[in-house]
């Protein structure tokens, strides 16, 4: 049934379709992704994308699909290294705009996921039109940047300049 | 209280006492625009006055430690002038002029004046008792000298009336020239001239801000990161509304980019990766800050997450 549907949907907008590679229509986890039926198709592919990004670039452990029909999209849940916390990946392409408000949405999908975090954070992967996908952590509230590594430049002249004038 | 002035939408202060107040007391910086009287060719270092951001002046007045003013002189002045052209444009605008600068003039000479005088009077008194504490020796080496000019004749005598008689007639010898005395450079205006209160609430020429939305959103992210303890500056520089000191800015790196967004306009993504990498490269973290309608500013993070 699933996957008739799909096809049915992938017939529709056979325009939208054209920069997709065949295998990735063909695919089961694209297909389970159209079918959850919550978001465009360009933010569906985009997805796949990432998911295949975390899966087979960088490694990542038990990514899973979730979509959400209230901000019609899908994102991932996933962990970077075996026993590291469980992130929440939102995959959307680079022309897409969000609103502040729309971004601290975010963040509340993953309040609502069982895993009770103290700082809630998402990871936004942005997918460019060549298909790279570049991740952006976006927190709640204030991070602190980790502190400009003294021991490796306190003898490097430019460095010393660069700060002076930094210092402006 | 501190005046802050205002030209032309822009707000200056111009006491040094008071720009020290506006950084111990009230945690604001400002950014210092004045070029330095002894090193004039060079900006990294700068002097009074002080510029103020609007949030700044905003903040200063509503926590009532300042009041927004506007000079009246220059007005006045053109007003004049106006209403002279049409009767006597030929005639003479000048002596108006003159007339209404000599006051201050005036005043000047003679504040110079007094000043000489003191300043004599204190020489004078520091020339005596230099004479006095060598006068002694003064009267030995001219005795000496005289006994070497003239071996045979008494000079027991004039020894000791030398060092009186300079001593005596110091009042009127004493020579204290115009060009070795002291002038005070006053670092601010002496006498503010003719001011007028300015009303922040209500958009003028001179403060166009009220009311103004990007302002309004500006200015509470600047209230509430103030409020936190936070020194602020202007972001300009890398590219966001204000840049996140945990300290002051002269002992600590900024912590934060703040870019301040009305809490429901969209923000393009390519904004957000321009600036998270641009953060990334200077080692700050971009803060993402809006503010809705009832005045609730929202802070989030902002960091390139490189992912191996």
């Amino acid at each position: 049934m699933e996957t008739d549907q799909e096809e049915c949907t992938a017939g529709v907008s056979p325009g939208n379709r054209e920069w997709e590679e065949p295998w990735i229509v063909e695919h089961p986890r694209f297909k389970e992704m159209m079918a959850m039926d919550v978001a465009d198709s360009a933010q569906v592919y985009t997805a796949f994308l990432v998911y295949m990004d975390l899966l087979e670039v960088r490694n990542w452990h038990d990514v899973k699909i979730h979509g959400s029909s209230e901000l019609h999209l899908i994102y991932l849940h996933g962990l970077e290294k075996e026993g590291c916390i469980p992130q929440l990946i939102i995959p959307t392409p680079v022309s897409m705009s969000y609103s502040h408000e729309r971004i601290q949405q975010f963040m509340k999908l993953d309040c609502t996921s069982d895993e009770a975090q103290s700082i809630s954070s998402i990871l936004l992967a942005i997918v460019e039109s060549d298909s790279t996908v570049v991740y952006y952590k976006l927190t709640d509230g204030f991070v602190i940047p980790d502190p400009p590594d003294f021991v490796e430049d306190m003898d490097n002249k430019q460095w010393r300049k660069k700060r002076l004038r930094h210092l402006r | 209280m501190i005046l802050i002035h205002l030209l032309e939408g822009k707000a200056f202060v111009w006491k040094a006492d008071d720009v020290q107040m506006i950084r111990e007391q009230h945690g604001l910086v400002g950014n210092l625009v004045g070029a330095l009287v002894r090193k004039p060719r060079q900006n990294s270092r700068l002097g009074l006055p002080l510029q103020l951001m609007p949030e700044e002046v905003r903040l200063l007045v509503e926590i009532g430690a300042a009041v927004l003013v506007r000079g009246l002189s220059g007005e006045g002045k053109i007003h004049k002038e106006v209403a002279l052209e049409p009767e006597s444009a030929e005639s003479s605008p000048s002596p108006n002029d003159v007339n209404d600068e000599q006051p201050e003039t005036e005043a000047y000479d003679k504040y110079l004046n007094e000043s000489y005088k003191e300043q004599r009077k204190l020489a004078l008194e520091d020339k005596r008792r230099t004479l006095e504490s060598l006068a002694d020796r003064i009267a030995e080496g001219r005795s000496r000298r005289k006994r070497q000019r003239s071996d045979q004749e008494d000079a027991t005598e004039s020894s000791f009336q030398g060092p009186i008689k300079e001593l005596q007639n110091l009042e009127e010898t004493f020579q204290f020239p115009k060009e070795a005395m002291m002038v005070h450079l006053p670092t601010a205006h002496p006498s503010c001239g003719d001011t007028e209160e300015v009303d922040m609430c209500q958009a003028s020429v001179h403060w166009p801000y009220a009311g103004q939305k990007e302002h309004e959103v500006r200015y509470k992210v600047f209230k509430s990161l103030w409020q936190k303890g936070y020194f602020l500056t202007s972001g300009s520089k890398f590219g966001g509304d204000f840049l996140v000191y945990p300290g002051d800015p002269m002992r600590f790196h900024a912590h934060f980019i703040a870019i301040c967004f009305p809490y429901k306009e969209e923000i393009p993504l390519s904004d957000i990766v321009t600036a998270g990498r641009l953060g990334t490269n200077v080692k700050k973290t971009v803060l993402l800050c809006s503010a809705d309608e009832g005045g609730e500013v929202t802070f989030t993070s902002l960091q390139w997450s490189g992912l191996q």
